[in-house]
């Protein structure tokens, strides 16, 4: 630990410099943030570039002072003078990890933190926000930075490394995304994910740091990428059915006598009309079917849905894999494959549908007077339209939406002078801010008309009650009457 | 480790970079408290042989031990006592020569700088960045010598230097040796030290060892090796008939005229030059025995290990 200790004053010594920058980078970043906040509907000001440009620089900074900080002791080559020193690799390895802690993570969180603060939220009311934007950040920029950095033995080359790996990762994920639609992930993939790359990222900056042995580690790290690739798209693509199936037995038992029910009602005919969006993705056509969900009352509501089917016809049988499907008011959208179309002939098909959902039940709901400037729950903050940003109330939370919102409450029809109003709502889902250098998620409130100052907003979050899985089975369909056009 | 322990010891042990040999099966010991001087030319095997010995490099065959310790479980903390000068050595180029001293001085339980940057005449404020490559290796020799390593290994130090600063380096070394003798006389410190300037090594080295083209030709200890050597010159009778004859295989390099013979004598020591001369050829008018220089000597064998490779290719 002595020995750590004085390896780390060392490279304070070394690299105060780029501390100082690093610091005046984040300064600039809590400052111009909050202000850009005010002009989220104008784009392309002088404050907006600037603030585009610090999310270059810093994560540019992480790069030169990861570089840096690693490369003082490089691990790579035979001539480096600390080599035939009495360094121990866990002093030097634990050195670097506290730099990194106390150099480049801690005080991002503290910008972070001073974002937060400037948005009158209660930091501690989002401890967990902020814990999963440092572990996530960790694992997409500072650890790989780290390892690329332990694997070469200069800036360029070290850059080089990640830039390959970045395109590798964007190529290979716009190829194997273009064409399957979209597919239900696996429950915990981020969490699996997670443990895996982290562990693996880990494993090969000890075993480089342990054994300098450049060639095996590089070799790992570049494993460790494709397996991310592997990892992203198996898990969160939903392409490992058996992984997903086994999700939907374990997590998603069978309601037979329960209050909610799929219903097909054949007399009806959804909207076929898709407007400006695709009707087909790939060799997928959208359908949207005559079933609705009874049961589940007004004030459920219904998170996670996920559907399956089958299609059987003379001659064909088809199994889709579980895809996201949102069961809306009067109809259920799903993906079908041309084939099946082709093997029906316009005739008649059996299909069984499958369908898995997570139920949510309403809290307590919570009554918010508009103001200029007014807290909404969910650690959120909101404010009246400004000269600048636009004509809606727009909120905005720390970190996350955890969970399901409904708001409900008055609107003007057109101008809060007219004196016409209507009920307006709207939904929130959960949301994460992701790994952007603003921690902040800005939601503008379209409740169906103009909010008023002085109108009472009613805020109705919705917990998870229970998931369930409900079958339907049609033995007789014709698929064509509900094809998107 | 006891006094009568080698400080270094290899058994075969080589190192091979995709199809080419750096080094051939080595068997070497290097005595406690000798100076050792590792000499060949550029690309012999010396860096190789080097970084091998202090685990910089994983042998292709073969094992080694330093100071008692496998060279493959050399840790960080065996180089408390290890020092190592290379030419090639990257410094914190950021760090002024008191800031370095300063930095490695917790990584020592035996530091003990003293005087020594004031003796090389190193200036203590200058950065590492801004020194010529003789201060460098003041720097680096200083950084070592304040420990008082029982073993100090040099990878060409004096190379490219001028003698001002080479006898400066010399006498540092030697100094610390004569201090190192005093202190302990039953194991004093030993030094490994490789180069390719024959010269530069030949007034303090106690032994030698010479490599050729990854292969060990001799090694052993300086005063063996003059008295071993020696140049001979037979004057022959010119009007006396030529006879053939095949030389022994201590004759190194010979060439001759009507009149005269010429040869090195690899083992003179052992051997009577004047009688086993006269034995093989007939009509000797003069024998003439001169020692030779390491350089001479280094020469000849190294023309020699390439006639033989001629002839076998």
């Amino acid at each position: 630990m002595i020995q750590s200790l004085h390896i780390l004053r060392k490279d304070l010594r070394h690299l105060w410099l780029d501390l100082l920058l690093y610091a005046a980078l984040l300064i600039a970043s809590s400052i111009v943030t909050p202000m850009i906040w005010n002009e989220a509907n104008i784009s392309n000001t002088p404050l907006q570039l600037f603030a585009a440009l610090l999310k270059v620089l810093i994560p540019l900074m992480w790069l030169i002072l990861i570089s840096r900080l690693i490369h003082d002791e490089a691990l790579v080559g035979d001539t480096q003078f600390w080599i035939t020193r009495p360094y121990r690799w866990t002093s030097l390895l634990s050195a670097k990890l506290l730099f990194l802690l106390l150099c480049v993570m801690l005080p991002f969180a503290v910008m972070q933190w001073a974002l937060v603060l400037q948005l009158s939220a209660n930091p501690l009311h989002t401890i967990s926000g902020q814990l999963l934007v440092l572990l996530s950040t960790t694992l997409i920029v500072w650890l790989p930075f780290t390892v690329a950095a332990s694997v070469t033995s200069v800036v360029q080359r070290m850059f080089l490394w990640l830039l390959v790996i970045v395109i590798v990762w964007g190529a290979v994920l716009t190829a194997l995304g273009s064409a399957v639609g979209p597919r239900m992930p696996f429950p915990f993939a981020p969490e699996l994910m997670a443990i895996v790359i982290g562990a693996l990222l880990m494993g090969t900056l000890i075993y480089q740091f342990s054994s300098r042995d450049t060639r095996r580690s590089r070799i790992a790290f570049v494993a460790t990428t494709v397996l991310f690739v592997v990892m992203f798209w198996s898990l969160e693509q939903g392409e490992i059915p058996g992984l997903v199936n086994f999700s939907v037995q374990h997590h998603y038992p069978l309601s037979t006598n329960g209050p909610l029910n799929l219903v097909f009602n054949p007399s009806a005919v959804p909207s076929q009309d898709a407007g400006t969006g695709e009707h087909t993705i790939g060799k997928l056509v959208i359908a949207r079917l005559p079933i609705t969900l009874q049961g589940p009352g007004p004030i459920t509501q219904l998170d996670h849905q996920n559907v399956s089917f089958t299609i059987d016809a003379p001659g064909y049988h088809y199994t889709s894999p579980w895809r996201p499907a949102d069961l809306l008011d009067d109809n259920l959208m799903l993906f079908l494959p041309q084939g099946a179309l082709h093997a029906a002939h316009g005739s008649n098909v059996h299909m069984h549908i499958s369908e898995v959902a997570q139920r949510l039940m309403p809290g307590t709901p919570q009554m918010v007077t508009v103001a200029s400037e007014f807290r909404v729950p969910g650690n959120g903050s909101c404010r009246l339209p400004s000269r600048l940003s636009g004509d809606n109330v727009s909120c905005r939370y720390p970190y996350e939406i955890k969970l399901r919102t409904t708001i409900q409450g008055p609107v003007a029809d057109d101008s809060c002078s007219s004196g016409s109003a209507h009920p307006g709502m709207e939904t929130l889902g959960t949301r994460f801010s992701g790994n952007g250098l603003d921690p902040t998620i800005n939601i503008p409130l379209r409740l169906g008309g103009k909010i008023c100052p002085g109108t009472q907003l009613t805020f109705t979050d919705y917990h998870p009650a229970e998931n369930f899985l409900l079958e339907l089975d049609i033995p007789s369909i014709s698929l064509d009457r509900y094809l998107v056009r | 480790m006891t006094a009568a322990t080698p400080a270094i010891e290899t058994r075969g042990l080589s190192k091979t970079f995709g199809h080419t040999e750096a080094l051939a099966p080595l068997d070497l010991v290097i005595p406690r408290g000798s100076v050792f001087a590792l000499v060949g030319h550029n690309g012999a095997g010396k860096t190789t042989l080097i970084k091998l010995l202090l685990n910089i490099l994983q042998p292709t065959h073969g094992s080694a031990t330093v100071l008692g310790e496998s060279s493959a479980a050399l840790t960080g903390e065996s180089f408390t006592h290890i020092g190592y000068v290379s030419e090639n050595q990257e410094f914190p180029e950021w760090m002024t020569v008191q800031a370095m001293m300063n930095y490695l001085r917790p990584f020592y339980p035996t530091w003990n700088i003293g005087d020594l940057l004031a003796d090389l005449d190193l200036p203590p404020d200058r950065k590492v960045k801004q020194l010529s490559r003789g201060m460098r290796m003041k720097v680096a020799l200083a950084s070592v010598l304040a420990f008082r390593p029982p073993l100090i290994v040099m990878d060409e130090p004096f190379s490219g230097l001028d003698p001002l600063v080479r006898d400066e380096l010399i006498k540092a070394l030697l100094d610390r040796m004569n201090d190192e003798y005093e202190a302990n006389p039953d194991s004093g410190a030993t030094i490994l030290i490789s180069s390719h300037d024959l010269a530069e090594v030949e007034s303090f080295a106690t032994h030698v060892a010479f490599l050729h083209q990854g292969k060990l030709l001799f090694a052993e200890s300086m005063a063996t090796l003059i008295a071993r050597f020696r140049e001979v010159t037979v004057t022959l009778d010119p009007s006396a008939r030529s006879t053939s004859f095949t030389p022994p295989t201590t004759w190194l390099l010979p060439e001759s005229t009507a009149s005269v013979y010429c040869f090195i004598h690899s083992n003179a020591e052992a051997e009577n030059v004047e009688q086993q001369v006269e034995s093989l050829l007939p009509h000797v008018i003069a024998i003439q025995s001169e020692p030779m220089t390491l350089r001479t000597i280094f020469l000849a064998l190294a023309k020699s290990s390439q006639a033989k490779d001629w002839s076998r290719a």
